[in-house]
């Protein structure tokens, strides 16, 4: 009885650590810090709609001429980041210029997320792409031609 | 003979006496002493004095174990195996309530994206608020300026199709500019290895 009690300790303990670490840290800057920017913009499409692209969901956010974002927003992809099944990154100046990651998920499901800081390269735009869905990372890829 | 006995046990208790009064006998000694203050009869004033010091203590003993007989048969005393199996009955019951809700959690939390799990609760998730705004508003809008920010929210294909390849030709650019470079580095090296 002791053991049984023990092992299901252990096992609400796991499922509480699981549980927490689902969640990722880039959904922080989806929370609405920029609602009233006027230099923001978002973008959400969920559903059907997606299928021709085997995504679920498709989460984008374009901040324009706000390069001071990066220093907030940089910590919380890498920190995705690093959990990530596949990367493909590229520095400038020091700091994250592009990251392609394809993330852990839940499931069956594929989990990406884009990063580009185009004022690292003479540009304006820092912007977050997530996708979600049962695309593979060649299709995904695809999409980028 | 009996004299003699007497006359030793009178000399072992006076010593003990002394001891007694110094702090330096033990239980065992103590314990010694008291029979022998009650088994022989003697009139030495010591020997009265630790009559009357021990009874008295022997007397606030007594009393402190029957309080403490007292309090050791109160419900405190009286948990014993049966309660423990009660309370481990309870946690067990309560561990199985926990997991089971935990796997409804999951369960539940699988067919959420990723976002809207971290972004529950306290958080403002702007779509969330262009869906509340959506419900109030009449006709259809495909983008809302809520507040100031831009929202966009794509209906049709066309219109879809086009946010993607603009947002993804983006990061094709910026692929294209690493690739490049990563292509230049090996140019680069190899004519250095030549």
């Amino acid at each position: 009885m002791k053991r049984i009690i023990s092992l299901l300790m252990l096992w609400v303990i796991g499922a509480s650590i699981s549980i927490a670490q689902d969640q990722l840290n880039i959904a922080k800057i989806f929370d609405g810090r920029y609602h009233d920017e006027s230099r923001a913009s978002e973008t959400q499409i969920s559903g059907d709609k997606l299928s021709p692209y085997s995504l679920t969901l498709y989460r984008s956010l374009t901040l324009t001429d706000m390069p001071e974002e990066a220093a907030k927003i940089e910590p919380l992809v890498t920190r995705d980041g690093a959990k990530a099944i596949d990367r493909e990154v590229s520095y400038r100046d020091g700091g994250l210029y592009y990251g392609f990651y394809q993330l852990q998920c839940r499931g069956a499901k594929q989990c990406y997320l884009f990063y580009l800081n185009q004022n690292r390269a003479k540009g304006n735009k820092i912007i977050i792409i997530y996708l979600e869905g049962f695309a593979s990372p060649d299709k995904i890829k695809s999409m980028l031609k | 003979m009996e004299t003699i006995k007497n006359t030793c046990n009178r000399e072992v208790m006076l010593q003990l006496i002394d001891r007694y009064f110094e702090a330096e006998t033990s239980l065992e000694e103590e314990r010694y002493l008291r029979r022998l203050l009650v088994e022989t009869d003697c009139d030495d004033p010591a020997v009265e004095a630790a009559r009357a010091v021990m009874g008295v203590f022997a007397v606030c003993r007594k009393i402190s174990d029957t309080q403490q007989l007292n309090t050791a048969s109160s419900p405190k005393r009286r948990f014993g195996g049966a309660n423990w199996a009660v309370i481990s009955a309870v946690a067990s019951v309560a561990i199985i309530i926990v997991a089971v809700v935990s796997l409804m959690n999951i369960g539940q939390r699988n067919h959420q994206d990723m976002l809207s799990v971290a972004s529950a609760g306290d958080l403002h998730d702007s779509i969330a608020q262009l869906n509340s705004i959506e419900n109030t508003l009449d006709g259809h809008h495909n983008s809302v300026v809520a507040a100031a920010m831009t929202i966009n929210y794509p209906e049709t294909s066309a219109e879809i199709d086009a946010l993607i390849k603009s947002e993804l030709g983006l990061m094709a650019e910026a692929q294209n500019s690493v690739y490049e470079s990563v292509v230049n580095d090996f140019t680069t090296i190899s004519s250095i290895m030549k």
